[in-house]
């Protein structure tokens, strides 16, 4: 039952990690992009973590896998604002788009 | 090394006793992370004397963590968390797997309205990351500096997060 469970939260998983490598892709500036990284890619791993924490041989080890991802969470998290402080500061400023009101009406 | 015996002294005098309270309740939580660091097999005597000093000597004293945080309040706050963290990721994947892939994207200041304490404000900068279509770009006077992705209105959104962190130290005020 565990390992059925484990291995469907790593499957459901998978697909934000996808969608974030490509949001990384498609999206036009660094800011776009670390709004992927942080929401699509976190949700991603954390499901993952679960799915691995739900099938660990014991309670320390699953513990473990969801303390790793809480840590990666708040690095994640700081390191997203101190890369978007850093690309300003380097004159890197935000795109200002309306593609969706573009469209709108179309 | 004379400057590094100086330093010590320095760290020394400033060094206080904390509450009882604060060392039993530091010392239990790296203990448990000991525990869990080592899955179980390290030795119990090491972790808690580690733990102990840990307690007694690390300056935690301006962690978001302090004293006034109402731990009995934390559980609903992640799951507050977590629902908005999973509705932005959703947001953002359908965004990236969009055919037209159409970006609405501006920045925004925030003015703090109850967080004073520039370690609870930064608590609240890192959340907002978290949440949907919310980015922050810099933190500087009691403002956040924020780049939205596709949410035309994410005042009410922030103020509510705000409010649910001031709530967690002990202000309750509506949102």
């Amino acid at each position: 039952m565990s390992d059925l469970l484990g291995t469907a939260l790593i499957l459901l998983g998978l697909p934000f990690f996808i969608a974030s490598t490509v949001g990384l892709l498609r999206f036009p500036d660094v800011y776009a992009r670390l709004h992927a990284l942080t929401k699509a890619d976190n949700v991603g791993l954390g499901l993952i973590c679960l799915g691995l924490a739900v099938q660990a041989d014991s309670l320390a080890v699953g513990l473990k896998i969801v303390l790793i991802w809480g840590l990666i969470l708040l690095a994640s998290s700081t390191g997203a604002t101190l890369i978007s402080t850093s690309a300003l500061r380097h004159g890197h400023p935000p795109q200002q788009r309306n593609d969706v009101d573009k469209h709108a009406g179309h | 090394m004379h400057l590094n015996t100086q330093r010590w002294r320095g760290l020394w005098a400033r060094w206080q006793l904390p509450a009882w309270r604060v060392v039993l309740f530091r010392t239990f939580l790296y203990s448990g992370l000991w525990w869990v660091l080592t899955e179980g097999a390290g030795s119990v005597w090491l972790g808690v004397l580690l733990a102990l000093a840990i307690a007694l000597f690390a300056p935690l004293n301006n962690a978001p963590w302090s004293t006034h945080l109402r731990w009995w309040k934390l559980p609903t706050f992640i799951g507050f968390m977590a629902k908005r963290s999973v509705s932005g990721a959703i947001d953002v994947a359908k965004l990236a797997l969009s055919r037209h892939c159409d970006l609405n994207t501006h920045t925004r200041t925030y003015y703090f309205r109850l967080l004073t304490c520039p370690s609870q404000q930064l608590l609240m900068a890192n959340l907002v990351n978290l949440t949907p279509g919310t980015l922050t770009l810099c933190m500087r006077d009691n403002t956040l500096h924020i780049h939205i992705l596709n949410h035309p209105e994410i005042a009410a959104q922030l103020r509510e997060l705000e409010s649910r962190i001031a709530e967690l130290y002990g202000w309750n005020h509506g949102y």
